[in-house]
């Protein structure tokens, strides 16, 4: 006769069948990307990342602790003054920090791409906020463009990497401190 | 089955943090309030604050140019503390009311407005830095300039001269600067 199916499997029999299978496929698919989640840096530890760095430098790294968000003037040009670094002389001996790469100054894992520059609107001759230096001739901040920035021992105040130009790829954090008596923002930049 | 399979998959997938980006994560609120003590610390290291608080109109009870009864709302580039405000916060959209914080006797204080923006959002965070007055201090006239009075001379001051037990005679009031920010 037909209709009877010769096989012992009714229709229901099937369909559980089938369930229990697509159950445990989509399980596995949906487990196996996160046994890979701890070697993996997301977003979401970039953003604490810059969090963490940025209060660090700004609350007592880079000036005193007992008196936060104010730098101490050598200490802060010194961390920026990348000239040094690649000679091999080191961090100077009496601040609060130590090592060579940036990673190493700011203790954070040695494969992290990080970038820290100071910015701030300080030159009459240039309009709005840009990327500062430290002028050793006049003794004073200025800004990138405004002309006073070309001297041999002047120390652009930036250090790191080249953050990339997609923006949603990297975590911005910024912070405003004071520094040779001009309020300027620090931007850390995390990817 | 099927499709509740799917639901499920899908929920678990996405997941909503504190730390997600949106107008107000957690990274966000930390940054809006680490730069308003930051501003608060470098104006206070140059003196701005204190110029700020004393920078003060005794005979029309209000701030020098305010626009707006006796605060700021949108004049802002009158001294540099709200300057230096207006320059950090303006560029970010993030709007900022200033209190001032003052002790009308041993026990009661007081808020008055120097810069109002509206009403904060549910996400707004707070800075806020102490600053001593002393019977000796200086008004400040709308130049800049220290004016003869001083705060413990004259009547017209917003706070009141409640250091007058005996071994407080010189401080004039303690007051509190409070910088509430939110991003609009």
């Amino acid at each position: 006769m037909r209709g009877i199916p010769k096989r012992g499997q009714t229709t229901l029999d099937f369909a559980i069948g089938i369930s229990v299978f697509l159950v445990v496929i989509v399980f596995v698919f949906s487990f196996v990307p996160g046994i890979l989640q701890p070697f993996v840096t997301s977003a979401d530890d970039n953003a604490v990342l810059a969090d963490r760095v940025s209060d660090r430098i700004t609350q007592g790294q880079l000036g005193d602790p007992s008196e936060p968000y104010v730098l101490d003037r050598e200490c802060a040009v010194e961390f920026f003054n990348d000239s040094r670094y690649d000679a091999g002389l080191g961090s100077p001996s009496d601040c609060r920090y130590d090592g060579g790469d940036i990673q190493e100054r700011l203790t954070v894992r040695n494969r992290t791409n990080i970038n820290v520059t100071l910015e701030g609107n300080v030159s009459a001759s240039v309009d709005g906020s840009t990327m500062l230096c430290w002028d050793d001739v006049g003794d004073e901040l200025a800004q990138i463009g405004s002309g006073d920035c070309g001297g041999l021992d002047d120390v652009t105040l930036t250090s790191g990497g080249i953050p990339p130009s997609a923006n949603d790829a990297s975590v911005t954090s910024r912070r405003v401190v004071f520094l040779a008596d001009e309020d300027v923002t620090m931007k850390v930049v995390v990817w | 089955m099927i499709l509740l399979v799917g639901v499920g998959f899908a929920i678990q997938v996405t997941a909503v943090t504190p730390l997600s980006a949106s107008t107000s994560s957690e990274h966000l609120e930390n940054q809006l309030q680490s730069t308003g003590q930051g501003v608060l610390a470098s104006t206070a290291a140059s003196g701005d604050l204190k110029q700020a608080v004393l920078y003060w109109n005794a005979s029309t009870q209000q701030f020098h140019g305010a626009d707006n009864e006796d605060h700021y709302t949108t004049n802002l580039t009158e001294n540099n503390f709200t300057s230096a405000l207006q320059r950090t916060y303006d560029p970010r959209n993030v709007a900022y009311n200033v209190y001032v914080v003052y002790h009308t006797s041993n026990t009661e204080t007081e808020r008055k407005r120097m810069v109002f923006q509206g009403q904060p959002s549910d996400h707004a965070v707070s800075a806020s830095r102490t600053v001593t007055l002393v019977d000796d201090d200086n008004l400040i006239d709308a130049d800049g300039s220290e004016n003869d009075t001083t705060v413990g001379e004259t009547d017209g001051f917003y706070a009141p001269d409640a250091g007058n037990a005996s071994e407080q005679r010189v401080v004039y009031n303690h007051v509190r600067v409070e910088v509430i920010a939110w991003r609009i």
